[in-house]
């Protein structure tokens, strides 16, 4: 599976790692990954540690995956490699999205 | 399809083979083999995916942007596209390639669509609108800018004109 989603012991949080290309060839994983995150929840730690490829179709399904949670749930991007933060960066989404690396 | 006159590839693609979900990497396949790039090439993948989708978006399906605005835009956008990708819209796009340095690479995209309004995504700060929420489009255009060393909308705005470094990884 690209796309595996597991939540904390106490289940605060929620963490979706997508590995290798995070594109609309994911669309139905990875929308169905955060279809059941509400706000009871306080934080969704997408992992990009292990995504080796980002386009435009993936900026628009974080931004799906946002306006989903809703604005009370903390989105973390973690760890994405160099070439997918060049991605990231460009379309701003550094001041969109807590990023941590 | 690519055929190959003097220094210029050339791809031209038919309804059908636009519907094709592996178009873009056989595509890159092709030119990097044919370009004598090495393969598999981050960027330039990113940027022919960029291109060619919005030549197939808002070229021949002739999808509007706003669509994907709003909370479920994005998923209608996608359902809208799988639709008129389904219905076999006819039209074509036609990528070629041809060396404008010794690593700076030409890459013209042309589509049979009626032209596409480029003037409007001018500037990347068009990403977010004027109290910072982010628009859902226009992202494609500005990575396609930050990767390439030009850019240039010729004629009605169903071509578009970029050159790209291959040297820079």
């Amino acid at each position: 599976m690209s796309v595996v989603s597991e939540q904390s012991s106490n289940g605060d949080e929620v963490t979706v790692s997508v590995a290798g290309r995070f594109d609309y060839r994911i669309y139905d994983s990875f929308k169905a990954s955060f279809h059941d995150i509400d706000e009871s929840r306080k934080a969704v730690n997408v992992d990009l540690s292990k995504t080796d490829y980002m386009d435009s179709s993936a900026l628009g399904m974080l931004l799906m995956m946002r306006e989903h949670v809703g604005r009370a749930v903390k989105i973390r991007l973690v760890n994405p490699t160099p070439d997918v933060m060049r991605v990231l960066a460009i379309a701003n989404f550094d001041k969109l999205f807590s990023i941590k690396s | 399809m690519l055929s190959t006159v003097a220094e210029i590839c050339r791809w031209q693609f038919n309804d059908k083979e636009l519907a094709d979900p592996d178009l873009v990497d056989k595509l890159v396949l092709s030119m990097c083999d044919s370009c004598g790039i090495a393969y598999p090439h981050f960027k330039l993948q990113l940027l022919i995916s960029e291109l060619v989708s919005n030549a197939i978006d808002h070229g021949v399906l002739a999808m509007q942007s706003h669509l994907k605005d709003g909370i479920l835009g994005y998923e209608c956008y996608l359902i809208e596209r799988a639709k008129r990708l389904e219905a076999l819209t006819p039209g074509e796009v036609v990528l070629s390639t041809e060396w404008a340095g010794s690593s700076l690479l030409r890459i013209t995209v042309e589509d049979s669509g009626e032209g596409y309004d480029y003037s409007a995504f001018s500037y990347s700060s068009n990403l977010s609108d004027s109290i910072g929420i982010p628009k859902l489009h226009g992202r494609g255009l500005a990575i396609i800018r930050s990767l390439c060393e030009s850019v240039m909308y010729p004629g009605n705005g169903n071509c578009i004109v970029v050159e790209f470094d291959v040297a820079v990884v």
